[in-house]
């Protein structure tokens, strides 16, 4: 399918093995803006990075130590995208998680990357044509915070509600994205980063592979957070 | 020992980076030495060339901020990009920076801790004056303790033979690195070609330089398997979780229809057996 929008995808790659499949769902693309950070503690990231250039000549490839882990990445392209002052329609943020702590990690991720999957995408276009719409992720990834009577869930309220403050961020719902791959209008992203510094933001993401099944998290707090961004425009997740 | 068949490597030249100091307005036809290249970028104030240079497919050349540290510090956010370059030359997982100004101690500590904010272990600082000019030698393994001004191929050479085996930068200041070059490229053969053991010091560079990716895929690989067993973890516990909202479930039913009925049915003697074996 080709589009005519113009389209930037963030790409985070922490394992040495997954660029592969990555790489087959981005021909999926006409033309868009390649940005991938590669982990700095990966041993390959030279070897990868070759590999991305052989494919996609004009992207742009950096590394980053693993702070706020795939977020954290996303905010150091997020810095990269506004200083090479790249201007686009949409952005698709991606990773490849592996994620062993789900027993389907690999359905899992197959479910999260159904949105650059060729078929989604002309629907997922279609969605944005909606002028309520800014974001669009898979259906299965959006997760409403009041769903479960989760003490770790409930606990992000608290949490992040300074940060909502400090962000002026006026939350109309607690529905997010979980996993952190999805579209989103780049209008909105551009906006609010050019306030608030990608870079300083990522200084308050915790250092390495951070879980939060036993307390709340800055990292974990940002993936609700991203999703906030949209929805406090007043906006809509769609789910595909 | 002099081998007269000694053939020098291909690889061996990787021992001498050569820096050049330039303006921000750099181009690809920087003029590139017969080995690795370092390319030191003076800044003074935020460049896109710069950004765009280092970060295309072309941009084969490693390069080193060369930078005001107070500069620096008052508009980190503004320069940090440049170290996630693939490009950038660290040292020790350090980004090298060459820094003029004041050097004092806060100043480069407060450095430390905005790239160490970003999750790098801190700088590695090198002062050099923005004047600089002429030829420096620096033992980066010896945490740029040892360097020497270089005034003459002699001091070139006496640098030289005790770090053979070792990565040096030669710092080269802009407009004479093309004389500087050649002259190090001489010395440096002729230091080698008068070198004993020279193949065994190469053999220790190789072995150093596989010893270092040994460590690193090592220092990958435990990371990768602090990463599975903190999950294994996560899905013992969500597992003893679910086991335990289980038990509880069959402990009400079994009390229910004793209450109810008596005495239990076989099945659920079996069901109860059953559950009892999967706790062990």
């Amino acid at each position: 399918m080709k589009n005519t929008a113009s389209i930037a995808i963030f790409i985070h790659i922490y394992y040495t093995d997954t660029w592969h499949e990555i790489s087959k769902y981005l021909l999926n693309f006409h033309n868009p803006a390649i940005l991938v950070n590669i982990s700095y503690d990966n041993p390959k990231r030279h070897e990868i990075s070759r590999k991305i250039f052989e494919y996609f000549p004009n992207a742009i490839v950096i590394q980053s130590a693993n702070q706020g882990k795939d977020i954290g990445a996303k905010l150091a392209l997020m810095d990269i995208y506004l200083k090479m002052e790249l201007k686009t329609d949409y952005l698709i943020l991606l990773h490849d998680k592996k994620s062993p702590q789900a027993l389907d990690g690999d359905a899992w991720r197959k479910k999260l990357f159904k949105i650059v999957q060729k078929e989604s995408i002309p629907i997922i276009l279609n969605r944005f044509n909606s002028k309520n719409i800014g974001m669009v992720a898979a259906i299965d990834q959006i997760v409403n915070s009041t769903d479960q009577n989760n003490v770790i869930i409930n606990k992000y309220k608290e949490y992040i509600s300074p940060l909502l403050a400090a962000y002026r961020l006026n939350q109309k719902d607690e529905t997010f994205v979980g996993g952190t791959m999805f579209w989103v209008r780049s209008s909105i992203f551009e906006v609010f980063f050019n306030e608030f510094s990608p870079l300083s933001i990522r200084t308050t993401l915790e250092k390495g592979n951070v879980t939060d099944n036993k307390e709340p998290r800055q990292t974990h707090a940002w993936e609700r957070i991203l999703c906030w961004i949209v929805t406090s425009k007043g906006l809509k997740i769609s789910g595909v | 020992m002099l081998d007269s068949d000694l053939k020098r490597p291909q690889d061996i030249r990787s021992m001498i980076i050569n820096v050049f100091i330039s303006s921000s307005n750099i181009s690809l036809s920087t003029p590139v030495a017969d080995g690795n290249t370092i390319n030191a970028v003076r800044l003074e104030m935020e460049d896109h060339n710069v950004l765009n240079k280092y970060l295309s497919k072309d941009a084969s050349d490693k390069f080193i901020l060369f930078m005001d540290s107070k500069v620096l510090l008052d508009n980190f956010t503004s320069f940090c990009h440049l170290f996630f370059s693939m490009n950038y030359y660290f040292i020790n997982d350090k980004p090298l920076l060459f820094i003029y100004g004041s050097t004092d101690e806060s100043c480069l500590k407060n450095l430390n801790d905005q790239i160490k904010l970003q999750g790098y272990g801190g700088f590695c600082f090198f002062e050099l004056k923005k004047t600089f000019d002429g030829l420096i030698c620096v033992d980066i393994y010896e945490h740029i303790v040892a360097q020497k001004k270089i005034e003459s191929t002699k001091d070139l050479s006496e640098f030289l033979r005790p770090r053979i085996h070792k990565d040096i930068l030669v710092i080269c200041s802009e407009g004479s690195h093309a004389s500087n070059l050649d002259s190090v490229k001489n010395v440096m053969d002729n230091t080698l070609q008068s070198t004993p053991f020279f193949e065994y010091y190469d053999q220790f560079e190789k072995t150093r330089r596989e010893n270092e990716d040994t460590l690193n895929e090592l220092k990958w690989i435990r990371a990768q398997l602090s990463n599975y067993e903190t999950h294994l973890k996560l899905i013992k516990d969500s597992y003893n979780h679910d086991l335990e909202w289980y038990r509880k479930e069959i402990e009400a039913i079994k009390s229910w229809y004793e209450n109810r009925y008596g005495s239990l049915p076989s099945w659920m003697l079996k069901v109860n057996k059953a559950f009892n074996l999967l706790k062990k």
